[in-house]
Parts: structure tokens; C-alpha cells; sequence
């Protein structure tokens, strides 16, 4: 049980590239933290930092109050479960968990009982006397969390653990992990590229791109005030509808948005609430919608009169529990900046959005719908710095 | 692997029948090597030449150990080649995990040496191994030939140690990082375990080349009591003529450790050994 700090680590390797730049974290005991971000983006680099696995270029380390950069693996009082496992072949499930007792040199006996409450927090007593490659890839999975967890140490940290599972075991193991987690109270760090993992998981979910922190904060909070346009497109599923709008006064009072050739109007309280945004009016700014808060206008004839969009049907997703509709519109596009994100439906004159409309949906594909956009609910970036307003 | 008849239908109807005729034509030498040592002197060079002699006699695999030094041969072989193999394989094995596991200076040069060196035709190394032995005073006895074989093998023994600690994948030294183990403990618990089929191969690598090798030992020893088999085995070829059924006998003495060493190890070379380590 432990404090963690990461001040201004920065990893740099020899040709110049900084895989991790000035990340600044601060854990609480017993906190959750999700380090998220696209592929390639440093995250990794900075657990195995954090685990002693890579040199620290920059900055300090804190685990408590001692500074541990210059410490050996062994001596940081760290577990890690890796994405790949990394269990030991030639040993039984028993001796996998009760390994790092063993090492440490506790008595047979006492190691007995570690890796028995161990197996049983985990469901493997079953599977105690087998090798890992006896076992299936959830069962492996466990037995590398049980060999972290059996030596109770001041840091868990996980390297995409469940990227390997397919998808409805993730599901379940999620959950799995985040109740161990509370049960035990170890202060976790745990890095995926799956933004679902961190919203479901984290106490708190810090986004990462191309080393540097963009934004940590609890999930809710992140995807309802994201700081700029990475984190406002990389969480959320489906993304955020982004593109290039401008606010202006209408002649008859009161404010519209301009995506493109189509206007809508837009409600006093987005202004009141944001004063920057005042003095942004008539300049083109990036305009944030989230897909939840589109949808068919047939469904709902007598909403949102004034914000509406007219638009024609591309592609049609029928998920059952809602119908996921996706359609250009002829605003310019915004590249978000994730390098896993798809290129704009429709080229580069138009911005491909997404609507997630109820599941009574008439809308076809090729049809030409009028789609409702609930304006109090955008979101607004600078079209430079793509910071929120 | 896939057997013949896992395809549709069954094997094909001339998979085995072919498969026999090539055991067949593999085996012919040995038959032979052991129908000759078998015959006395008068059946040798029968007109026409008998598959097997109507008198099989051991009196061939008796001769060989009365008229030569035979069990000094085997014993130098033995200790010879048992030690060489020892010291590679030691060494291969330590070279092999630092250089596929750590970054160094020279590390690059250092592989691509161990492939050059490789390249000389052994022919072109005699005289100056035999001139370096002479000074040394190592002459004409086992620890030359020890130091002699442990230079030819130990270059192909890292290489092949190397690729095979490639193979096993580095999360597994981290793990054990994490888990407590310093290098030290982390190679002989966690890694070295994992490697010995490839040290298995290695060794039988190590063994046979050893084990045949004539040239040099036929240059480096000329006293009785320091031959080794190979050499001791081509004194049966005499200047005017050849013992042939002591040859064949001798030969197939000879060929026995090799089974036997072979037979003893290959339940060692075990490829699924690491399988559960890592997601394939």
C-alpha cells in the first residue's frame, strides 16, 4: 500500500526520439489509474519505467516517499502482469504463484498458504498442479494476476493484461480485475489502448499521445469536459463527430453554429457558460458532437425544430439495441491527431459523422433524412490549438 | 507435424512401400559394415561376393583389441571428446544468453566473427595449430586435442545457443526481475531450464564433430598411447594391404558411444518445452 509519483518523467532514447515526455502523475493509496492512449504512444515505456524494466531519461520517481530511480526491479516492491503472461513454462501453476515467496525465501509452509488464498481469490485451485500450457489464455491470465498478487506489493502494474483475451472474456475479467483490485487495495497502474477498459475501470484515466499527458481525470469527467481534441475524439464509442464550424448572431437575435452550408440555432446558456467563446464568434472554431446526441427526426417530430441537419444516409450499423448511422456533412474535416482514427468518410471536403439513433429507425442508406442535433450539448476547440474553450 | 494419412482418404497406398525401400538403401552401408566384420579372412573376397558369410565369426571384433592399442584409442576418444564437448558447451551457453539478452560495444562484430571464423577450410589451419601446440608442448596429447577441438566447435556452438536463446522470449527474464531473481538467478532458475534442448543439440553437434574429426588428430598425436579412434581406425588401411573385416568390426565399436550418447539425450530435445510461456 502505497503512494506513487511520477515527476516529470521523460524517456529519450540515443537517436533523439522521447518515447515519454515530462509525465507527471500523482496516485493516491489504493488508486486505480488508467493509462490510456493510441498505439506507440509512450504508455508502455512508461510502466516498464516505472517497473525498473527501462532506464528513467528524466525526472524522478516516487513509490511513498523514496525516490527509486536508481532501483533494480527486485528492490521497488512492484508486481507486474504482462500482456503476454510471461509465466514459466517448466513449473506448475503452484509454482509460478508461489515463485517470488520463493525467492524472497519464505518457508514452504507459509508459501502453501499465500498461493492457496491466491488460487482461491482467482478460481484456480483446480488448476494448481498443471503447467501453463495445459491452461487456456483466461486461465494463464490469472495465474500471472495470482503471482502478482500473492506478494502483496505496494504497486500492481499491468501491461494490457486482457488485450490478448477475446472479447467476451475481457468483459468479464474486467470486472474480475477491478474487484480484486478494491478487495485488496493496491495501488494499480494499468495501461491498455482499449478506451472502453479505462472508462470502465479507472478511478481516474490519464490519456497519452506521443508521450505526453493530455489529460487525466476521472472518466466521467473526461468524456463529458475533455481538455482538447485528442481526448475528446480518442474517448467515447463511437467518437466524437468533430469538424470546422463557426458561431455567429443571427439577425433576428440569438446565436446559430455554421457546420458547413447548413445552420442550426444554438441556446444562450452554451454562451453564458463559456465566456471565451464570446469573443470567438464569426472565427472558424472546431465544433464537438457527440453521436448520443443526434438522432432521426422522424423519430421525434417536434424537437429541436431549429437545430437540424439534413443530411444523406452513407452507411447503416443495426446493433439492436440502437442503429448506428453514419453520414458526411459538408463541413471541413479536423484530423484529431490519433493515428489509429480512419480517414473522413467522403474525402477531404466533407466530415464523416456518426448518430446513434434509436433502434425504430426508418433511416436507409441512401436516404435523405433530417437528423436532430441537440446543440446545448457541443463542445468547442480552438482551431489552432485544438484546446478546449 | 502432420501424418500422411491425416489427408483425405488416408496415406497414399505407396508412402510406406517407398518408405521402406528408402530405409532400405540408408541402412545398406551399416548391413554391410557388419555382414564383413563377421566374415573370416577366406570369405572376404568371395567370387561371387556373399551378402552374409556362411561362417559369421567374431574373431574380427576380437583381433582389433589384440594386434592394436584399440581400448587406448577409445579412451583418448573418449576423454577427448567428452571434455571438449564439456568446455563448448559451457561456454556457448554463457555467450549465447549475454548476447542475445544484452547490448554491448562489438556485440554485432563479435556474431558476424563467430560466422567468418567458420569459413577457413580447415586444411589452411594445420601448420600453424601444429606450430602454436608445439610451443605450448602440447603435443601429442589429449589437452591439446582438447584445446584443438574446443576451437573448432565453440564458434558454431554460440551461434547455435544464441539463436536458441532468441527463441525464448525476454519477458520471462522481466517476470523474474520482478519476482526477485538477480541475473545470476534468473539464468540458471528461470532461463537455463528452458534451454536445454538447444544445449542437447548443441552438445550432439559438439560430440560427433569431435568424435569423427581425423585430420588433426592424425597430425597433432603420433605416439600409440595418444591416437584417437579415427586415427586408430585408419591404420587398418596399410600400405600394401587392408584388414577389411577388422576395419568394418572397429568401425562399428566405434560408432556405439555415438549411439548410445545420442539415445541417452535425445528424450532432452523436447520443442515444446516452452509452449504456455507466452501468447503464441
Amino acid at each position: 500500500m502505497a503512494t506513487a509519483r511520477l515527476d516529470r518523467i521523460g524517456k529519450v532514447y540515443e537517436n533523439g526520439f522521447r518515447a515519454v515526455d515530462g509525465l507527471s502523475l500523482d496516485l493516491a493509496d489504493g488508486e486505480f489509474l488508467v493509462l490510456v492512449g493510441p498505439s506507440g504512444c509512450g504508455k508502455s515505456t512508461a510502466l516498464r519505467m516505472i517497473a525498473g524494466l527501462e532506464d528513467i531519461s528524466e525526472g524522478e520517481l516516487f513509490v511513498g516517499d523514496r525516490q527509486i530511480n536508481d532501483l533494480a526491479p527486485r528492490d521497488r516492491d512492484v508486481a507486474m502482469v504482462f500482456q503476454n503472461y510471461a509465466l514459466y513454462p517448466q513449473m506448475t501453476v503452484r509454482q509460478n504463484v508461489g515463485f517470488p515467496l520463493k525467492i524472497r525465501g519464505q518457508r514452504p509452509h507459509e508459501r502453501e498458504r499465500q498461493v492457496q488464498r491466491a488460487a482461491s481469490i482467482l478460481e484456480l485451485m483446480e488448476q494448481l498442479g498443471k503447467k501453463p500450457g495445459q491452461l487456456s489464455g483466461g486461465q494463464r491470465q490469472r495465474v500471472a494476476m495470482g503471482r502478482a498478487i500473492v506478494r502483496k506489493p505496494s504497486l500492481f502494474l499491468m501491461d494490457e493484461p486482457l488485450s490478448n483475451l477475446d472479447a467476451k472474456l475481457r468483459v468479464q475479467m474486467r470486472a474480475d480485475i477491478a474487484g480484486i483490485q478494491k478487495d485488496l487495495g493496491v495501488t494499480t497502474f494499468y495501461v491498455t489502448h482499449d478506451q472502453i477498459e479505462a472508462m470502465t475501470m479507472g478511478h481516474r484515466v490519464a490519456v497519452i499521445k506521443d508521450g505526453v499527458l493530455q489529460q487525466v481525470a476521472p472518466p466521467e469527467e473526461l468524456y463529458a469536459r475533455p481538455d482538447n481534441v485528442f481526448v475528446a475524439a480518442f474517448i467515447g464509442s463511437p467518437s466524437m463527430n468533430l469538424c470546422e464550424g463557426t458561431l455567429y448572431r443571427a439577425t433576428a437575435g440569438g446565436w446559430r453554429i455554421a457546420l458547413g452550408d447548413q445552420s442550426l440555432a444554438v441556446p444562450d446558456t452554451v454562451i453564458d457558460t463559456r465566456p471565451a467563446l464570446a469573443a470567438r464568434v464569426d472565427q472558424p472554431l472546431v465544433v464537438g458532437f457527440r453521436p448520443e446526441h443526434l438522432e432521426d427526426a422522424a423519430l421525434a417530430p417536434d424537437d429541436l425544430l431549429d437545430q437540424r441537419l439534413s443530411v444523406t444516409v452513407a452507411v447503416r450499423e443495426a446493433l439492436g439495441a440502437e442503429t448506428l448511422v453514419h453520414f458526411p456533412i459538408d463541413a471541413s474535416p479536423v484530423d484529431s491527431g490519433d493515428p489509429d482514427a480512419l480517414d473522413a468518410l467522403g474525402g477531404r471536403e466533407s466530415s464523416r459523422c456518426t448518430g446513434r439513433f434509436a433502434a425504430s429507425t426508418r433511416a436507409r442508406v441512401g436516404d435523405r433524412i433530417e437528423v436532430t442535433l441537440d446543440t446545448s450539448q457541443l463542445h468547442f476547440f480552438d482551431r489552432q490549438t485544438h484546446l478546449a474553450i | 507435424m502432420s501424418k500422411p494419412s491425416a489427408a483425405i482418404g488416408g496415406a497414399h497406398p505407396l508412402f510406406y512401400p517407398l518408405l521402406l525401400v528408402a530405409c532400405a538403401i540408408v541402412l545398406l552401408p551399416v548391413f554391410w559394415m557388419l555382414s564383413t566384420a563377421l566374415k573370416d579372412e577366406t570369405e572376404l573376397f568371395r567370387d561371387p561376393l556373399l551378402l552374409w558369410p556362411e561362417k559369421p565369426t567374431l574373431a574380427a571384433f576380437r583381433s582389433v583389441f589384440e594386434d592394436y592399442p584399440f581400448a587406448a584409442y577409445i579412451r583418448n576418444s573418449l576423454v577427448v571428446v567428452v571434455c571438449a564437448t564439456a568446455i563448448s558447451l559451457t561456454f556457448s551457453t554463457l555467450a549465447g544468453y549475454g548476447l542475445s539478452r544484452f547490448r554491448f560495444g562489438g556485440r554485432g562484430a563479435f556474431l558476424a566473427f563467430l560466422l567468418l571464423s567458420q569459413m577457413f577450410p580447415s586444411v589452411m589451419l594445420i601448420i600453424p595449430y601444429f606450430k602454436i601446440l608445439k610451443s605450448a608442448g602440447l603435443l601429442d596429447s589429449r589437452l591439446g586435442l582438447i584445446v584443438t577441438y574446443v576451437s573448432f566447435t565453440i564458434p558454431f556452438c554460440t551461434w547455435m545457443m544464441y539463436g536458441y536463446f532468441r527463441s525464448i522470449p525476454v519477458e520471462l527474464d522481466e517476470a523474474a526481475a520482478i519476482d526477485g531473481c538477480g541475473s545470476v538467478r534468473t539464468f540458471f532458475t528461470v532461463i537455463l531450464p528452458l534451454a536445454l534442448p538447444g544445449m542437447v543439440a548443441t552438445a550432439v553437434y559438439a560430440f560427433i564433430t569431435g568424435w569423427n574429426e581425423y585430420l588433426f588428430a592424425l597430425i597433432l598425436t603420433n605416439s600409440e598411447e595418444q591416437k584417437t579412434l579415427p586415427v586408430g581406425i585408419g591404420q587398418l588401411i596399410g600400405q600394401y594391404r587392408i584388414e577389411w573385416n577388422e576395419l568394418m568390426a572397429a568401425s562399428i565399436y566405434s560408432t556405439i558411444p555415438l549411439m548410445v550418447f545420442f539415445l541417452f539425450l535425445q528424450r532432452y530435445l523436447i520443442s515444446s518445452l516452452t509452449a504456455g510461456a507466452v501468447k503464441s
